[in-house]
């Protein structure tokens, strides 16, 4: 990440009695991908709209290229979004709503056609210039909203979940065109989303946004193996959160009692002492599964259930004395060969290097 | 069974409504054409005699070109205030709005005699009574609402997020003004533009109140009722109706042009423009 182009400064944005945004801060590098994700109701796409100006922030401000942007009107930015509903104006023909926010800054209509086409083109729409966007599929729509927001060369694009009307196959698609176009054009690419899969496939960092606060921000390898907090892990959902008493502080590792018996956790920054009760995590990637004990931690389960991602399974363990079921994340072949059936008893085991504290990891 | 004889009873029903309603139109129609000088069965001839005295009549030419005269200009105010007061409606929130809402909608509520004595009261305490300029501000008074009704149906299929997608590509409201709701609104305006002339053509009580001497054609022919039973009524009748239904017409075909095309993106198409007037018709 280069230096900081937008800068969201101790942002906060109160609607009557409702806070969307809490003293929110963070900055976007140059060219770079920044995907904001959470439920809905998180304050992603107020955040989103302050960016564009449709809403004003109740406290703090946003600075683009070191410049506040308080108090100026949408219309005196130049921060186009697609919007979720793509908002295309449906009396024009395609090429003329790429061309709009051309026209609206002056520009003559050759040069402004010339502009629109070659931006069609470059979007494989070029055969349907003339059509009515009435006539559009949602994936050609779509690329004409893509088309209308970046004809103008701007140097953020914001874009409000663009992809959640469209179907599995089509949003795979538009992710690789997003991706491919950010890294060609060297924009920067402002994302919001409530889905983990478009985020982390074409984020370079994510920005994990619930209550109107950041949970965290990262890389989505960083959020992926070290979750800030227990609501990012849950939200992630693919560690199981374990809890202790701290019985041995190690140079390495710290040693806690559990329901379970004695576990091993990466001692990373953790600061507790003898006694202390503490939350730690284990990546279910990180699980063997077998007859006997493979690590040092290590758990006897029940198999409850299964679930296929692709090409990874994901086991649900019963475990006595831990709430949650433990999640293990297996290749599809090593959980073929293990020819386990619900309801097999199993050894559920890790190395301390797979178990962290919330927030420790080095 | 019970589901036939329902539907056959509901058809039924229909059909004497409808009856009834036209019932009256279709003789004043039939008798327009007949020989005879007294509208009864059975008719005596085809002819075309009353069309002929009606249209070479200076008094009714005149009323002719008067209500055209005025049901253009009415149509043309009462289309753009319309609009003022449906975008108002729609765009900002502010105290008494409803009670905005409920005042621009209320002239079609008020009885047509009360509505006329008042204008005439209130246009003679200025002068205007008797001029044309009293039947045009009457009929824009009475014509608005059905603008602005139309109006603002279609602008409730607007996706809020246009107006907000033109500004962000910099454009400032008053563009956003200009190049996106007006055009999401055209068939709208245009169908608002031919009821309201219809209205205002059609229009009698206020008009009869408030014209003096500057009569329109429904004053017209009341004033040839009271002299005389003609068919001649009867043939003015029949172009009054022709060119009314013509209006409204085109303007539910404007209203919904295009609806099957944007079914898909924009919900519910508005209900027929017609259903909107009411209660204006020429009572003959």
């Amino acid at each position: 990440m280069s230096e900081a182009l937008v800068e969201i400064d101790r942002v906060s944005k109160r609607f009557g009695d409702y806070t969307a945004v809490t003293d929110t801060s963070f900055s976007i590098g140059e060219g770079e991908f920044l995907a904001i994700m959470g439920s809905s109701g998180c304050g992603k796409t107020t955040m989103l709209r302050m960016l564009a100006g449709l809403e004003e922030p109740s406290e703090g401000e946003i600075r683009l290229e070191g410049r506040s942007q308080k108090g100026l009107p949408p219309w005196g930015r130049d921060l186009p979004l697609v919007w979720q509903s793509l908002a295309l104006f449906p009396f024009l023909s395609v090429l003329d709503n790429v061309g709009f926010g051309l026209k609206m800054r002056g520009v003559a209509k050759a040069e402004r056609d010339r502009r629109s086409l070659a931006w069609l083109h470059k979007l494989e729409l070029g055969e349907f210039a003339s059509r009515n966007v009435m006539q559009l599929s949602g994936g050609q729509r779509q690329r004409v909203a893509l088309a209308r927001a970046l004809v103008t060369e701007p140097k953020v694009l914001l874009l409000d979940e663009p992809l959640s009307a469209l179907d599995a196959h089509l949003s795979v698609r538009m992710q690789a065109l997003l991706r491919s176009l950010q890294r060609e054009l060297g924009i920067t690419f402002v994302y919001v989303t409530h889905s983990q899969t478009e985020a982390f496939s074409m984020a370079d960092r994510v920005v994990i946004m619930s209550r109107g606060k950041v949970e965290q921000i990262g890389s989505p390898q960083a959020i992926y193996r070290h979750p800030a907090n227990r609501f990012v892990a849950e939200f992630i959902g693919n560690v199981t959160i374990l809890r202790g008493s701290v019985a041995e502080v190690g140079e390495q590792s710290v040693r806690l009692n559990t329901a379970t018996g004695g576990m091993s956790v990466s001692r990373g920054n953790f600061a507790g002492s003898h006694g202390a009760h503490a939350d730690f995590y284990v990546n279910a990637d990180q699980i063997a599964i077998g007859d006997e004990p493979r690590h040092e931690n290590h758990v006897r389960a029940r198999f409850l259930s299964h679930k296929f991602i692709g090409n990874m399974v994901t086991l649900f363990l019963e475990v006595p004395g831990i709430e949650d079921d433990l999640k293990v994340i297996l290749p599809e072949r090593t959980y073929d060969c293990l020819g386990m059936q619900p309801g097999d008893s199993v050894v559920a085991s890790w190395p301390a290097a797979a178990a962290h504290f919330f927030g420790g990891a080095a | 069974m019970m589901l036939r004889l329902g539907r056959w009873f509901g058809w039924a029903y229909t059909g004497y409504t409808f009856l009834f309603i036209l019932a009256p139109i279709a003789a004043s129609l039939v008798f327009s054409f007949n020989a005879d000088r007294f509208p009864s069965l059975p008719l005596k001839g085809f002819t075309t005699e009353w069309y002929g005295g009606t249209f070479t009549d200076p008094l009714v030419i005149e009323a002719f070109q008067r209500s055209v005269m005025v049901s253009i200009p009415v149509a043309l105010l009462s289309t753009i205030l319309g609009f003022c007061a449906a975008y108002c409606d729609f765009r900002f929130d502010f105290r008494g709005k409803s009670l905005f809402s409920l005042l621009m909608l209320l002239p079609p509520t008020i009885p047509a005699v009360i509505m006329g004595l008042g204008m005439l009261s209130y246009l003679s305490r200025i002068s205007l009574a008797g001029e044309v300029w009293a039947v045009l501000i009457s009929h824009v008074v009475i014509a608005l609402p059905f603008a602005m009704a139309m109006i603002r149906l279609r602008l409730a299929q607007m996706d809020s997020a246009l107006e907000e997608a033109s500004w962000n590509l910099q454009a400032s409201p008053a563009q956003t003004l200009w190049y996106v709701v007006l055009p999401f609104c055209k068939q709208s305006l245009v169908a608002a533009f031919l009821i309201t002339a219809a209205v205002s053509f059609d229009e009698f009580a206020v008009a009869w109140f408030v014209s003096g001497l500057n009569e329109t054609v429904p004053v017209r022919v009341l004033v040839f009722l009271q002299g005389q039973v003609s068919p001649v009524i009867n043939a003015i009748g029949t172009a009054v109706f022709t060119s009314s239904i013509f209006l409204v017409a085109i303007g539910m075909a404007f209203s919904g042009m295009g609806k099957a095309k944007r079914a898909a993106a924009d919900g519910p198409a508005q209900p027929a423009a017609g259903a909107l007037v009411s209660n204006n018709g020429l009572s003959l």
